[in-house]
């Protein structure tokens, strides 16, 4: 193969990099990539080296062979994990090795660009990461970079046979040994011009089916998430409070007129307090019937108009719950069934595979949905909210003397009051592994976290004849004005109480200290980073992961819209858009009052904008810049042996001639003076004989002044060993 | 495969472009029936790699001027140079040119010009020129122009083979075709004459000297004259009597059929091939056609008019009368009806 080196080695990189993402996705094992790394690793090698021995016919046969056995048994093994795709790429990985080993022929390079295109494909396919696309993108700029390369290669291979006798041969000579066409200005302008149109490309390719995600990518892999399943116990606060993982993201319609600090998602309810445990009674749910209107399926919980929607996103959780905004009055969600529990958290039937959207359509202030089953039974059940299990003479005793008499609402506010300021919030259980820890809590240590506080509440309300249940959940949440959402994370996770009251119903009480409830933590730079890391994540799994039909005919409304504007803009003619109402574009919920939009807020809604422009701007800038660069020539060559002389500590004034700069070099790094000699020749040649230096002088004026340049630094490095060593002295 | 407009430019899909365009058939299948958007990235990615490699080809070979020109001798059915200029007008450097020219573009058609060598080049900045020579061969004789040249690239992807018709008309004068049979025709010249005569001329006794004109032979420069003089000297020699030959060529064949054009266009060759084996020689050569008679005369010039007569002759009229010799002439007759025969004339 002509120009085999340079294929070889552009092949084998191209290789290297296609399986890169498969582990991460674990359709692939570490293993399997380490023993293929090392192998082209070693390939590589052994093409820098110049050694290009090739596998002989037989030996691929025999190889072939072997492999056999091992692609029958990874084969069944991949089937029986339902993974077939990885036996294929197994196989895949074992082509490319042999076909790298054994380059013969051109057509072989093809070969193993097919090969690494679809471990490419597999990986792009099976990856849900955001880093992905950097994936991709390093893997397009080395493709194009390859084809380009290779098309070169092609034209110089077709030189024609005559072109020797005919003085052409110099000319093709010098092209062949010369790696000076400069292709970095298309390999920029051409990839950064493929990301272009790509993008616009993506957004409007037909999608026929609901999008697909394969794999368990780390950035939207499921998030375990404790506190919404069937029991928990006291150690959830403990275990979530220091994670950052984003679990909720909410689009308020009135947005602005909301405060992070305040806002409170229902996750799940608990009425059985068994074993230091807290069990949920999901057998008591009952399963909501849908409503359709033009925003699909509509679960009601309350008959209430709304007055707010808040738009969620919910991240794949190990949970079926289904976090809404204590607020909420009914949800919109693309789902055939939902559950309400005794408590009025909704769950779904299963747990989603990856991220779901919903809309919550909000009252005013919170809602309650709970039932009371003695109040509809006529007899108090164990499984209810008044299910003494747990309950202890003690607790019975300081429920009693703390509460007092009086109304039940007073008789409740002077236990919330009690916990609030009696008892500290802590997340240090160092050394705590008593039996009973709710009471270790209220009369030993009087100290604990959120779960502790509303555990112990709900126990001792409940001493004293009031329903009340542990509810889990979210507390605050956190603005992200770049994207103009607000995020919830894992460490927002809450407990509070829901007590009953004749007078008042079912209400929401907390009894955690302030200190010791989730806060939204003050904007800087850290916080500033995580959002935008937040940002691009979030847009990465919601406009790349589930980009789907309905998001497109979103993205033609939008643009349809947008056109109306400049259209109108520029012909001063209102287009039939215009008398659609806001009101009417949302389904009947009053339109929020956008008037009241603060001002940083504003000014942040602008950032990926003002991100966008700058970074055009950059690269506009560098384009110029790098235009108007000087080109490279001897002169420019000259100019960096004076100054690495000079970096070296040697005296290079101005008046120094060419030739006394050489001999210079030639003095202080002796293995230097050849090249710098060439060096300065051609310089002499270009500036004073005033040749035109051809593509093979300017290869060898980067050549010269790279071995200048080693040979300088070992030379040092020799230099200052020898300066270390002790002298030797002679004895006797 | 080819698609050819209204303009110049002409594009072909490459055997690359070919299964590049198969894999993203395979990729819109895959994507369309998984809904997996990550293979919807990829086809996105192949669909703006494709669009950019188009539009970076169909750039890359526009805003390009060229200029053509033969360059030395040009002999029918033997590689030629033409050389070509090529200028970047366009703002952005250009890279993977190849320059070649195309049989259709050489008029009059129907000569059987082969496709030239191609000429590669790689890299072209902006407002930069490069001036290099194509090989061409021409299998003809006679006035051609070069209407146009083809600019082609597979750049950047090697997608397409992107290529543009850039005018250049130049005209090239086609030498007939040189044959590689020797001639013992001077040997027996030789035996004649040979003595001098006290004109300037290609015999081996010196003449004079003079200063150097443009056409004379380069050889007879006097260096050591030279040197002295500061002037190009030239060393003249006498020209030696029967030092000379008359070519006769009988172009009076009348309408020939394609082998018979095939023979005529032999009969022109041989005397061509004559004609410059005698000149190098050092002879006097006259040429004599039915149009009329080159003068005996040695030096570049006489073999350019001698080249000249015989790329353009046509066949003439038939007749019978055979084209009268003068007196005491060494002479070499070239006819179809015979062998070429060699003579001196009483």
């Amino acid at each position: 193969m002509k120009y085999g080196r340079e294929k070889r080695q552009m092949l084998a990189w191209l290789a290297l990099l296609a399986p890169l993402p498969l582990p991460f996705s674990k359709t692939l094992e570490w293993p399997v990539l380490f023993v293929y790394a090392l192998l082209l690793v070693y390939f590589l090698q052994r093409v820098e080296r110049g050694q290009t021995m090739v596998l002989p016919n037989w030996g691929l046969n025999l190889l072939g062979l072997i492999y056999l056995p091992f692609l029958y048994v990874d084969l069944l093994a991949s089937l029986n994990r339902s993974r077939a795709v990885t036996a294929l790429l197994h196989l895949i990985m074992f082509l490319i090795v042999v076909k790298l080993y054994s380059l013969r022929r051109e057509k072989d390079k093809w070969h193993l660009l097919v090969a690494s295109f679809f471990l490419f494909l597999g990986g792009m396919a099976t990856s849900t990461h955001l880093t992905v696309g950097f994936y991709l993108i390093a893997f397009m700029v080395l493709s194009f970079l390859v084809l380009a390369r290779f098309a070169y290669l092609h034209m110089l291979a077709a030189r024609p046979r005559r072109a020797a006798r005919e003085g052409q041969a110099a000319q093709w000579e010098g092209l062949e040994s010369s790696r000076a066409v400069p292709y970095r200005l298309p390999l920029v302008a051409g990839s950064c011009l493929i990301v272009a149109i790509a993008i616009p490309t993506f957004a409007t390719l037909p999608r026929l089916r609901e999008p697909l995600i394969l794999g368990p990518g780390t950035g939207s892999s499921l998030i375990r998430t404790t506190g919404f399943s069937d029991s928990v116990d006291l150690s959830l606060t403990t275990a979530i409070r220091s994670n950052r993982e984003v679990v909720l993201r909410l689009k308020y319609s009135d947005a602005a007129r909301r405060s992070g600090d305040d806002l409170r998602f229902k996750g799940a309810t608990y009425d059985r307090y068994d074993a230091n445990r807290w069990h949920r009674m999901l057998q008591h749910s009952t399963m909501l019937s849908p409503e359709i209107d033009e925003k699909g399926r509509v679960y009601r919980l309350f008959s209430e108009t709304p007055v707010a929607t808040a738009e969620i996103f919910r991240a794949r959780m190990s949970s079926s719950s289904l976090m809404l905004p204590i607020e909420a009055v009914s949800v919109a969600i693309d789902n055939p069934s939902l559950s309400v529990d005794l408590g009025g958290a909704v769950y779904l039937p299963g747990m989603p595979l990856d991220t779901i959207r919903y809309e919550a359509r909000l009252a005013s202030g919170p809602r309650v949905r709970a039932r009371l089953a003695r109040l509809d039974s006529g007899e108090v059940s164990p499984l209810t909210a008044l299910d003494q299990s747990g309950v202890s003479d003690r607790m019975r005793q300081l429920a009693r003397e703390v509460m007092g008499q009086g109304s039940d609402e007073e008789r409740i506010a002077r236990l919330e009051r009690h916990l609030l300021t009696e008892f500290t919030y802590t997340l240090d259980f160092v050394g705590r592994d008593g039996e009973h820890p709710l009471e270790d809590f209220l009369f030993v240590h009087k100290s604990g976290h959120c779960e502790y506080f509303a555990s112990s509440m709900v126990l001792m309300l409940r001493a004293e004849s009031i329903p009340a249940r542990l509810v889990t959940g979210f507390m605050g949440a956190e603005y992200n004005p770049l994207e103009g959402y607000f995020m919830v994370r894992q460490g927002n996770a809450h407990a509070w109480v829901e007590a009953f009251t004749p007078g008042r119903g079912w209400q929401i009480y907390d009894p955690t200290p302030p200190e010791g409830r989730p806060t939204v933590p003050e904007r800087d730079l850290t916080q500033l980073m995580s959002q935008l890391y937040d940002y691009l994540t979030f847009r990465w799994d919601r406009y790349v992961l589930t980009y789907g039909a309905a998001d497109q005919q979103d993205f033609f409304d939008k643009a349809r819209q947008r056109f109306s504007e400049i259209w109108q803009a520029l012909t001063g003619w209102a287009s039939p858009d215009e008398a659609e109402t806001p009101s009417a574009a949302q389904g009947g919920v009053e339109a929020a009052d956008d008037s009241v939009i603060r001002e940083p807020e504003l000014w942040l809604n602008r950032v990926p904008l003002a991100l966008a422009a700058s970074l055009f701007l950059a690269v506009l800038a560098g384009l110029v810049v790098w235009h108007r660069r000087r080109p490279f020539s001897a002169e420019v060559a000259y100019r960096q042996l004076r100054r690495r002389l000079a970096g070296a500590g040697l005296t290079v004034t101005d008046s120094l001639a060419p030739l006394q700069v050489q001999e210079l070099a030639a003095e202080r790094y002796p293995s230097a003076g050849p090249p710098a000699r060439k060096l300065v020749a051609l310089y002499l040649r270009e500036s004073f004989a005033e040749e035109t230096l051809d593509a093979g002088d300017y290869a060898g004026l980067k050549d010269h002044l790279r071995t200048l340049g080693e040979a300088m630094k070992r030379e040092d490095r020799a230099r200052k060993r020898g300066r270390r060593r002790p002298a030797i002295r002679k004895t006797g | 495969m080819s698609r050819r407009g209204k303009s110049d430019g002409f594009l072909r899909l490459t055997k690359v472009g070919l299964w590049f365009l198969i894999f993203l058939a395979v990729v819109v299948v895959a994507a369309t029936n998984t809904g997996n958007n990550g293979l919807f990235l990829v086809l996105a990615v192949m669909v703006g790699a494709l669009a950019i490699s188009h539009l970076l080809a169909a750039g890359n070979v526009r805003g390009l001027a060229l200029a053509a020109a033969a360059s030395g001798e040009v002999f029918a059915n033997r590689p030629a140079g033409l050389a070509v200029e090529v200028t970047n007008r366009g703002w952005l450097p250009r890279w993977l040119l190849v320059l070649t020219v195309d049989p259709q573009d050489i008029e009059p058609a129907g000569g059987g010009q082969r496709r030239s060598s191609p000429f590669l080049v790689p890299y072209l900045d902006r407002r930069e020129a490069v001036r290099e020579n194509v090989e061409l061969t021409l299998l003809r004789r006679g006035r051609r122009h070069i209407r146009r040249l083809h600019v082609t690239s597979l750049f950047p992807l090697g997608f397409f083979r992107r290529g543009r018709r850039y005018p250049v008309d130049a005209e090239v004068l086609v030498y007939p075709q040189i044959l590689e049979e020797s001639s013992d025709a001077p040997e027996q010249l030789a035996q004649a004459g040979q003595q001098p005569t006290r004109r300037a001329g290609w015999g081996h006794e010196l003449f004079g000297l003079r200063t150097y004109r443009h056409g004379d032979d380069p050889r007879s420069i006097h260096w050591k004259q030279s040197a002295r003089t500061g002037a190009l000297i030239f060393k003249e020699r006498e020209t030696e009597e029967n030092r000379n030959l008359l070519i006769v060529l009988d172009n009076a064949v009348g309408d020939l059929d394609e082998e018979g054009a095939g023979l005529f266009e032999r009969l022109v060759s041989q005397a061509a091939t004559a004609a410059l084996d005698y000149l190098e020689r050092g002879y006097e050569v006259a040429l004599q056609t039915r149009e009329g008679i080159l003068a005996h005369a040695a030096g570049p010039r006489q073999r350019h008019a001698i080249l000249e007569t015989l790329a353009l002759i046509e066949p003439h009229e038939k007749t019978a009368v055979p084209i009268p010799v003068p007196g005491g002439v060494a002479h070499l007759r070239l006819a179809m009806e015979s062998e070429p025969a060699l003579g001196m004339t009483a």
